[in-house]
């Protein structure tokens, strides 16, 4: 035990400290890699700054030429190198990015006879990879490559999935309403107003494929209710009626709160059960959204419900009631309950300051 | 008698090698698994277009929660940085926690506040609030003023006035960059079961720093303060990226992290009796989400950065470590159900074992290591070649995880543009191991005797002002 403890004079004792003294040596080994590690990808983001300065004096004003007179793609074209063919498709892509109508349908030929190096990167192993390649093509390569565009909805990985969804949304429109709207429930992890953006961004002309969903028991309820916000959001008055049914007979919360704000947009006075329906909703994100709408469609005869809500359990369904009695033409109420004990009151004097500044 | 003494003495000496090997071998693999996370992660990051999602929605309204105790000195500069944000929608929401200094007055100069009702939407209980301000000239910008309650207690009284499905709560202190929030609300547009997210923390000493923004990113000229710059790296882009490849994110800096409203206001908010309030909260979604059987992500993302002065004197750093250290051990025995408990799942059985025997009792055992090693030494029971070759593998292992820290950021976020810069900081990573770490453990020992003696308090962080920052 004595000459255990003492790690010293026996074998035991110079097998550990080998072990020590190479494991020293591999730290330090390890240290000096890394140390030249750093240094090397120092040096190669040098070089790379220094490439696309230099491109950027080479292209750059070219391009603003090509801008300004398509006809002088050809010289630009004759200034890239087949080497910079990719290069020269991310030099133009922060462009496309921010440009719309003619210049980016020049960017856009300008890119054309590069595209096709692209492709093979949509197959690519790395995720990162797949989702430039899209989104490159998605930005750069419409209408031409929207076969291959449309492909990466279907992609392993939702991130590339929605870059090209979103690209085809924002590039297309309602062209791509069918196979966009069908592809949603494959994003269901994704949080809804990314969604709602999607699909709202395929402008009015998308509304009969949208309504087409809405009204589709097939499809999931949460895709449901991305298309009630979506016709929210584009105004779609021609929704109203069949929204107002719906808010009757469904019992998702997140679909049947989507439908009631899709009415407070587009309903009319006739649609108003509907949102009466749901005031007293288990849920209070269903019945704030119940008296939202209310307040819109309602009348003087739904004051006397909404001031009962004013008492709710949960503050948000009490803010909505508030502006809800407001707007329903509850003002003295409000006014004569700022001044009482009720707790309330500063709620009160919240919503009357509120209102009379929108 | 004697030779008892030595038997334990030598179990202990394989204890502190136990702890060593498993503490670095943590260390080691965190930073590999960060390597291949950040390196896929910087592709991924060329795909995100700001300026679109800037323009075509979709991103949720998102109020920041700052609470604000005696900082005249940096406060409006602050305030302005945070309006300056690029985000389609957020509200600021200032929380004056009885500062006794000119804070509120300052705020009110220098942004037309005017009192206003406001009601909270929250009902998590907080020292009351006296009054709510809205600014007339920037209709976004909102200050509470509260009799004082401590910095968890202004965060509450924030979120009970936050009326957007998420809050930012960040330090009163944190210069946020300017599309932070577009890069850090990434992860909750992906992924609905997010429910919090931590960018990174920099350190804003040495950095130039004007209207808010940090303008050039500078090494400090404060030894202390670059100690504190490699410590940052390592603990963020190693630790904190390694530990959210394993889906195991136990913290998210209360300096800037991003939370769903609505969970923690369920979960009760952040807790009033502890100097560790964001881990704390962060342990305690992962137990409400995990014992509800709900769904969710606490994640880190490392591109959205915040900007945070740090102390650059041993006594002011010390009284930091020391609370970070008892913030530490009191959300980890709080929440002690959950250590080696498979019902947690990964957490349960990695990432809080490795904090609990690792961080908490580490050093502890890591003092006691070299006491007892010295006594070993002294009673010439061991060969000091030994001795000293154990502690030159330690040594060199710590240089390789400061160095790898360094290798990491090249190879992502390129920050320190000069290579000046790159040879100090792996001078710092070399230097370090020779005191600094030692102070620390020094620190984080008296941390953990004052959090079991029941000593609190929080100490005092003499601010300088940003414009002062630059080198």
């Amino acid at each position: 035990m004595e000459r255990m403890l003492a790690f010293t004079g026996t074998p035991f004792s110079d097998r550990v400290l080998l072990i020590l003294v190479l494991l020293i040596l591999v730290f330090l080994a390890l240290a000096l890699l890394l140390v030249g590690l750093t240094f090397l990808l120092r040096l190669r983001t040098e070089r790379d700054a220094r490439l696309w300065a230099r491109l950027q004096s080479e292209w750059g004003p070219l391009l603003l030429e090509v801008l300004d007179d398509p006809d002088r793609l050809g010289v630009l074209w004759g200034r890239v190198r087949e080497e910079d063919h990719l290069l020269f498709l991310e030099f133009i892509l922060p462009y496309a990015q921010r440009m719309g109508g003619r210049e980016l349908d020049t960017l856009r030929g300008a890119a054309e006879p590069f595209l096709p190096e692209v492709l093979h990167h949509l197959h690519h192993r790395q995720v990162g990879t797949r989702a430039r390649a899209v989104q490159i093509l998605g930005t750069l390569g419409l209408p031409g490559f929207v076969p291959e565009v449309k492909a990466a909805i279907q992609d392993p990985s939702p991130f590339v999935a929605a870059i090209a969804a979103r690209l085809l949304a924002h590039g297309l429109g309602a062209e791509v309403a069918p196979d966009l709207c069908r592809s949603l429930s494959r994003f269901k992890a994704f949080r809804i107003w990314y969604l709602v953006d999607m699909v709202t961004a395929m402008g009015p002309d998308a509304i009969p494929v949208i309504r087409e969903n809405l009204l589709s028991l097939d499809m999931p309820t949460r895709t449901r209710a991305v298309a009630a916000h979506a016709l929210a959001a584009l105004r779609d008055l021609g929704s109203a009626d069949f929204a107002s049914e719906l808010a009757l007979e469904e019992d998702d919360p997140e679909l049947v709160a989507a439908l009631l704000q899709l009415l407070s947009q587009v309903g009319t006075a006739k649609h108003a059960a509907a949102a009466r329906v749901h005031l007293d909703a288990e849920e209070f994100f269903v019945k704030a959204a119940a008296i939202r709408t209310l307040a819109e469609l309602g009348g003087e005869e739904d004051l006397p419900t909404l001031i009962e809500k004013l008492t709710d359990a949960s503050a948000w369904v009490r803010m909505a009631a508030a502006r809800g009695v407001y707007r329903l033409g509850g003002k003295g109420v409000l006014l004569a309950l700022t001044g009482s004990r009720d707790p309330a009151a500063p709620l009160f004097r919240q919503v009357l300051a509120e209102e009379a500044g929108r | 008698m004697k030779e008892g003494l030595w038997v334990v003495l030598f179990f202990f000496n394989g204890l502190v090698i136990l702890y060593f090997l498993l503490l670095n071998g943590f260390y080691l693999a965190t930073s590999l698994f960060a390597f291949g996370s950040l390196k896929r992660y910087a592709v991924r990051l060329k795909t995100l277009d700001l300026e679109r999602f800037l323009r075509t929605g979709g991103a949720p309204p998102i109020t920041l929660v700052s609470p604000a105790f005696n900082e005249e000195a940096t406060l409006e500069e602050a305030v302005r940085s945070l309006l300056s944000l690029n985000y389609p929608e957020f509200e600021v929401l200032i929380c004056n926690d009885g500062s006794t200094d000119r804070t509120l007055q300052v705020l009110a100069e220098a942004f037309n506040l005017e009192p206003v009702e406001r009601v909270p939407m929250g009902d998590i209980p907080t020292a009351p609030v006296r009054r709510v301000y809205r600014s007339r000239r920037y209709p976004n910008l909102w200050v509470l003023d509260k009799e004082n309650g401590g910095k968890a207690d202004a965060l509450n009284a924030g979120i009970n006035f936050c009326r957007t499905a998420f809050f930012c709560a960040m330090d009163a202190d944190t210069v946020l960059e300017r599309d932070a929030l577009l890069r850090i609300v990434r992860p909750f547009l992906e992924d609905s079961g997010t429910v919090a997210a931590g960018g990174i923390i920099r350190v804003v000493n040495g950095c130039k720093v004007r209207k808010g923004q940090v303008e050039e990113v500078g090494l400090p000229r404060n030894l202390l303060a670059r100690f504190q710059v490699l410590e940052y790296l390592r603990a963020f882009l190693a630790g904190r990226m390694g530990w959210d490849a394993l889906d195991s994110t136990l913290i998210v800096s209360g300096a800037f992290g991003i939370f769903d409203r609505a969970l923690v206001v369920s979960a009760g908010g952040y807790s009033t009796d502890t100097v560790g309030e964001d881990m704390e909260l962060v342990v305690r979604l992962h137990r409400y989400c995990r014992e509800r059987g709900t769904p969710y992500r606490i994640g880190f993302v490392p591109d959205p950065v915040a900007w945070t002065e740090c102390p650059e004197t041993v006594k002011v750093l010390g009284r930091q470590r020391d609370r970070w250290q008892r913030g530490l051990i009191e959300s980890l025995l709080r929440h002690r159900v959950m250590l080696l408990n498979p019902r947690y799942g990964r957490l349960g059985l990695l990432a809080f074992p490795y904090f609990f025997f690792l961080e908490m009792l580490g050093p502890l055992v890591e003092s006691f290591g070299y006491l007892a090693f010295l006594a070993t030494l002294l009673a010439g029971r061991a060969s000091a070649v030994y001795v000293a070759a154990f502690l030159g593998v330690a040594f060199a292992l710590g240089m390789v995880l400061s160095l790898s820290a360094v290798c990491l950021e090249e190879l992502t976020f390129r920050r320190y543009p000069r290579k000046r810069e790159l040879i100090l900081l792996f001078f710092v990573g070399v230097l370090e191991n020779l005191g600094y770490r030692q102070l620390n453990t020094y620190w984080r020992v008296k941390g953990t005797l004052s959090s079991l003696l029941g000593k609190g308090g929080w100490g005092v962080m003499a601010r300088k002002g940003f414009e002062s920052s630059g080198p």
